[in-house]
Formats: C-alpha cells, sequence, structure tokens
C-alpha cells in the first residue's frame, strides 16, 4: 500500500481513535478523528483522508483484485503549517471521501482499508510544526461498502474473499 | 488630468483620450516597462485606472485586474491579428454591491498585469494592446442607472493601445485555446498550459533539459557500470544490491529516459499549493507544476530537473512509482531498511539521477 508514513509507534497506546463508516450514496465514507486525549495532537493531511486526492492513501479492492488508482501523486518538501491539522482535546474531525472521483468501481462490494496516518502530540501554544521524530502511526478499520450504498449488515455473509 | 505616465515609445497614441471629454467615465491608461521583449521574459503592463467624473462612480472588480485577471480584459494582436485570450472566463451570479470597487472623483488605481501568461504571445512580432472592458453591469448593479450611463455614451473602459515588439521562441510553435485548461502552447513538442508565463516557461525547458541530462546519465550508468555490487550510488538510494532490483531501477531509467526524449508532455502552471509538483499517474505526460517547483534549482537536490525526473516515474506506462519516502534522509533509511520499496519509491529515482553529492 502506498504509504509515506515510515516508522513510529502503531495506535494501541493513542488517544486518537479513528472510525470510518459508509455514507447513505453509493462509494461514499466517512471517516472521523476524534481526540480522546487532554492535549491537542497535529495531524499530517499527506497520505491521509485529509489529503483526497493527491495521493494513494487508500487499499480497494472487489473481488479480490486490487482497484488502480486514478487520482493525482505530489512530490513535497517539508511539511508545512498548511499540510497540518490541529486536533483540539475533546474534537473530532470528519472527512467525507467519495471514492468515483479517483476509483473505477464495479458494482460489486469493495473492501476499503487505510493507509497509517501520521500524528503528533502538540503542546498548546507552540508553532505549529512537524516533527517526523515524534510521530506516532494511527490506524483507521478497515470498512465493506455495498454497491447500492451503505456497509453490509452484520448479519450478512460478508465474510467470503478474504 | 495627467499624462505623464505615457511611455514616449508607445506607438498610435491615439489622440482621444485627453482631450476628448465624453462624459469621460472611468479611463484607462496602459503603461509598459520598454517596447522590446524576448520570449524568456515577462510581459508587464502597468493599468491605470482613473475616474474622470465629477462623483464618485462605482467599477464591477471582475472587469478590472483589481483580484487578477479574470476576463479578456485586453485586446491583444500581432502584426495585425488579433491573438487568443488563454486565461479563464468566469460564470458568475449576478453582481453585488460587495463586487464593485469605488473610485472618488479624480481618483486613479493602478495594476500590474502579466500578459505572456493571459494572452497567446507565441508569435514574433509587433504586438499592440489596449484595455477594453465592456459589460451590462460594469458600473452600477442597478438597470435603471445603467441605461443613463448608455444614454450618455459610457459602455465600457478602453485604453488607447500601446505596442511592443517581441521575439518569440525558435522553432515549431502551435497554439491551442481550450477552455477549462488556460489553453496550451505547443514549442517545439512540450506543451505550456494553465497560463504558464514566459519566465515559467523558459525555467520549465531549462528544467527540462537538466532532467534529460541526470536521466541519461543514470540510465547509462545503470547499464554499463563495472561493478554493480559494489555501487556507493546505488547503494545510498536502492539499498543492498540485487541483480533483480538493479534490472527494475535499469529498467525504469530507461522508461523515464525514453518518455522525456520521445513523448509529448505537457507542463501545466495553474496549480497554487506548497508541492513541487503532481501528476495523475493514469494520465501521461501531464505534470502539474506547483510552488516549491519555481524556487527550486535547475540542477541538484530536489531540484526542477529531479522534480520532473520524479514525475515522469509516477506514470503507469512510465514507471508506475509511489510516494513510500519523502526527502533525502527518509529516502536513505528507506534503502537500508526496504530496498524493495525504495526502488518503488519516486524520491529514490530522484536522487539517484540527482547524484548530489555526486558518488560512484
Amino acid at each position: 500500500m502506498s504509504n509515506a508514513v515510515q516508522g513510529g509507534q502503531t495506535s494501541q497506546q493513542l488517544q486518537l481513535h479513528c472510525s470510518t463508516s459508509a455514507g447513505s450514496e453509493a462509494w461514499q465514507l466517512q471517516v472521523q478523528i476524534q481526540n480522546k486525549d487532554t492535549t491537542p495532537w497535529l495531524i499530517l493531511r499527506w497520505h491521509s483522508p485529509l489529503d483526497a486526492w493527491f495521493s494513494e492513501f487508500l487499499h480497494i479492492s472487489q473481488n479480490g483484485q486490487k482497484l488502480q488508482y486514478q487520482g493525482a501523486k505530489a512530490k513535497r518538501g517539508e511539511p508545512a503549517e498548511e499540510d497540518l491539522l490541529l486536533l483540539a482535546p475533546g474534537a473530532t474531525h470528519t472527512e467525507w471521501l467519495d471514492l468515483t472521483q479517483a476509483y473505477q468501481l464495479a458494482m460489486v462490494p469493495a473492501l476499503v482499508q487505510f493507509s497509517p496516518i501520521a500524528v503528533m502530540p502538540h503542546k498548546a501554544g507552540q508553532a505549529l510544526r512537524w516533527q517526523s521524530d515524534q510521530q506516532q502511526q494511527l490506524l483507521c478499520p478497515e470498512l465493506r461498502l455495498l454497491p447500492t450504498g451503505g456497509a453490509p449488515q452484520p448479519s450478512s455473509p460478508q465474510t467470503g474473499q478474504r | 488630468m495627467k499624462h505623464a505616465h505615457y511611455l514616449l515609445g508607445t506607438l498610435l497614441v491615439a489622440g482621444l483620450f485627453s482631450t476628448q471629454a465624453l462624459a469621460d467615465g472611468i479611463r484607462a491608461s496602459l503603461t509598459l516597462s520598454k517596447t522590446n521583449f524576448t520570449s524568456a521574459e515577462d510581459i508587464k503592463v502597468q493599468v491605470t485606472l482613473t475616474n474622470e467624473e465629477a462623483v464618485p462612480v462605482r467599477v464591477l472588480k471582475w472587469y478590472t485586474p483589481a483580484e487578477g485577471v479574470e476576463e479578456a480584459l485586453f485586446k491583444v494582436s500581432v502584426n495585425g491579428v488579433e491573438t487568443d485570450y488563454l486565461g479563464a472566463h468566469y460564470k458568475r451570479p449576478a453582481a453585488q454591491q460587495k463586487d464593485y470597487i469605488q473610485l472618488k472623483s479624480g481618483q486613479s488605481v493602478s495594476y500590474e498585469v502579466e500578459l505572456s501568461s493571459l494572452y497567446d504571445l507565441s508569435k514574433t512580432g509587433q504586438y499592440e494592446i489596449s484595455y477594453h472592458a465592456e459589460s451590462y453591469t460594469l458600473f452600477t448593479n442597478n438597470p435603471g442607472q445603467d441605461k443613463k450611463l448608455a444614454r450618455l455614451g459610457i459602455t465600457g473602459i478602453s485604453s488607447a493601445p500601446v505596442s511592443f515588439y517581441l521575439e518569440a521562441k525558435q522553432g515549431s510553435i502551435t497554439t491551442t485555446a481550450k477552455p477549462g485548461d488556460g489553453g496550451g502552447t505547443t514549442v517545439n513538442g512540450v506543451t505550456f498550459t494553465g497560463r504558464c508565463s514566459n519566465t515559467q516557461q523558459t525555467s520549465i525547458l531549462a528544467g527540462l533539459a537538466a532532467a534529460k541530462t541526470m536521466s541519461a546519465d543514470a540510465k547509462n550508468y545503470l547499464t554499463s557500470y563495472s561493478s554493480p555490487s559494489s555501487s556507493v550510488r546505488y547503494k545510498t538510494w536502492f539499498g543492498n544490491y540485487d541483480a533483480g532490483r538493479w534490472s527494475t531501477v535499469r529498467g525504469n531509467f530507461n522508461n523515464i529516459d525514453s518518455a522525456l526524449n520521445t513523448q509529448p508532455l505537457t507542463f501545466d502552471c495553474s496549480c497554487k499549493k506548497s508541492y513541487f509538483a503532481y501528476v495523475y499517474p493514469t494520465q501521461p505526460y501531464k505534470v502539474y507544476l506547483c510552488n516549491a517547483f519555481w524556487t527550486a534549482p535547475t540542477s541538484g537536490t530536489d531540484s526542477k530537473g529531479g522534480t520532473i525526473v520524479h514525475e515522469l516515474s509516477h506514470f503507469n506506462v512510465v514507471a508506475g512509482t509511489d510516494d513510500l519516502a519523502y526527502g533525502h534522509s527518509a529516502a536513505k533509511s528507506l534503502a537500508i531498511s526496504n530496498p524493495a520499496q525504495a526502488v518503488q519509491n519516486a524520491d529514490s529515482h530522484e536522487y539517484f539521477a540527482e547524484n548530489t553529492p555526486a558518488q560512484n
């Protein structure tokens, strides 16, 4: 999977929480990042759902086949302030994605997996500056989508096809 | 009324603008800093709008350069033939109060406008430009007032023409004005879209030449280096030697070099993001250049030439690379930790090609 996030810890100890859910329209989904910590966090937009569609941050498969990403790929230098999102304690950031803007989907269920999101603890009042030696990884749960919109019911036998 | 800012070198001073007091309205005047340009230069014209009424007049911003040029505000001709406007036309909602600027009686405002990004200036010759804005709602969004102005003969804002000579680029040049992408100018097989100014076109061509030099060097190195397993240059960017991976990288550079030299490349200058550049990997061979590109050196680390190599490597028909690690430090780490990913990484290819500081 395409992913510019190298190293760092995984999200198990993080006080950030990522949730994913299907939208009511076909091939639309919602990603929510919630800061459950008592201190602010910085989120690097690159290669995350906050970067649609200037990097390949999803792995989408249908019938076990990876779909070709048709969005853009960008060369970047050091992260600037505009590349960061400050998430205050208790705050939630919501991002909507329309997969049809970057993928050609067939009318069969799709499995959507997310690249880890680079995050970094932030001290209130400090300049918004990315320090890669402090970055950690936030994982977002994978999601199954139906061509009719929404996600499969929990009872439906959607466990085949790896 | 002051004429001092009219350049003496301008041709065709029509004599209309000062003496004729045809209820005046807003007068436009154009000033060029010089009258001879080469295609390597930007062509900047100063637009001054002066309210010659005894009362304040409001002017619709869309038909002034107040927020950049968003309509075909100029008439431009070369050797007597009108040239194409390459910029945007906007469909807008009805004009509101906030869309007007007010000029007091006698007040002037000046704007500097760069013309080579807005009009097709690809031909050599004598150019003549004049300001020419007309709109039903130019001075007011009140229809009654508009009719009154029309009866007085005030329908628009025009200037006397000014003239300059331009020595255009050598070679085969074609222009296609297409809606949406700002039209395009093709010089010797390289197409520019999205309002590339003359200086931008010149620095793109310099970057492209550097890209060709470094990709040819990379290709030759990977084809003929006598002792691949001891190549420090390869190991720095792609990790421990492996015959299969070496061959992958060599194939990638063969394709990059071939694309640079044989494919029709398009460079687009409309991006205003902080990136160096971006491409759609499924849409060869169009490269969108962004802010960091313009301040990058022509060659060397993170240069214009290297950026072009990086972007070409993304195209699926070229090398289909990803962005797995950005920057020298992360790319070097990736080479050590995961050579299989390094040979898929666009910046690793760029840095191998740039080869700064030089390694054997």
